[in-house]
């Protein structure tokens, strides 16, 4: 497996959990308050350290396990592979940016349930679900061909 | 939709001709790490021109004694 697959796979893996426990945090938050919860600098920073600290691990670990894979440069397939996978993270950012901003504008007059603390959330949602899609992007390049 | 051409290669072959070089001896000499000559082993990967020529230019042939193309004009 390419150094760059096994890195993708330790980030999927960092987001998936430290975005796990943003999303339950705020969940039962939510559900404490009967509405989406405010932003909160603590649970976001939680998850940026949680994340940092993750993906240093895991990234650790890999290197320890392929030690001249690590030190090497990315060649040309790796550079194709980052540029196609970061047009997936593009497409969902996005799609998601753009639908929430939509629904933002709507309002709550209008039926909308996001109001400004809703945004912020599904803002960070829709990040870190383009980030996740971007690795998962990424591991089916290596995998299947590009 | 009709598949798209597959480029077919001999890259395998021509090492094991030229007294089983590894693919990780190759990848050094043409500037790519071992698992891209893998995948351009097993037709995963299409590589780039100057790498094609980098690789035909290692076993001292041809571009197309390398590598070929079912498709059409």
């Amino acid at each position: 497996m390419p150094f760059r697959e096994k890195s993708a796979w330790v980030m999927i893996v960092a987001l998936a959990i430290a975005g796990a426990n943003y999303v339950i945090d705020v969940l039962r938050e939510s559900l404490a308050l009967g509405h989406i919860a405010p932003p909160s600098s603590g649970l976001v920073l939680a998850y940026i350290i949680g994340l940092a600290i993750l993906a240093v691990f895991g990234a650790t670990i890999i290197a320890l396990i392929s030690p001249q894979e690590a030190e090497a440069a990315a060649d040309e397939r790796d550079r194709l592979i980052a540029a196609r996978a970061g047009r997936v993270f593009g497409v969902v950012l996005a799609v998601g940016v753009v639908s929430l901003l939509g629904s933002y504008i709507l309002g709550p007059h209008r039926g909308s349930p996001v109001n400004g603390d809703a945004l912020f959330q599904g803002l960070l949602v829709v990040m870190m679900a383009a980030q996740i899609a971007e690795y998962a992007a990424q591991i089916w390049f290596y995998r299947r061909g590009t | 939709m009709a598949n798209k051409p597959r480029i077919t290669n001999r890259v395998r072959e021509l090492r094991e001709r030229h007294g089983g070089v590894t693919q990780a001896a190759l990848g050094a000499a043409i500037g790519v790490t071992r698992q891209t000559i893998i995948a351009i082993e097993q037709d995963r990967y299409s590589p780039s021109l100057e790498s094609a020529f980098r690789i035909a230019r290692f076993f001292k042939v041809g571009v197309e004694d390398v590598f070929g193309w079912d498709g059409h004009t």
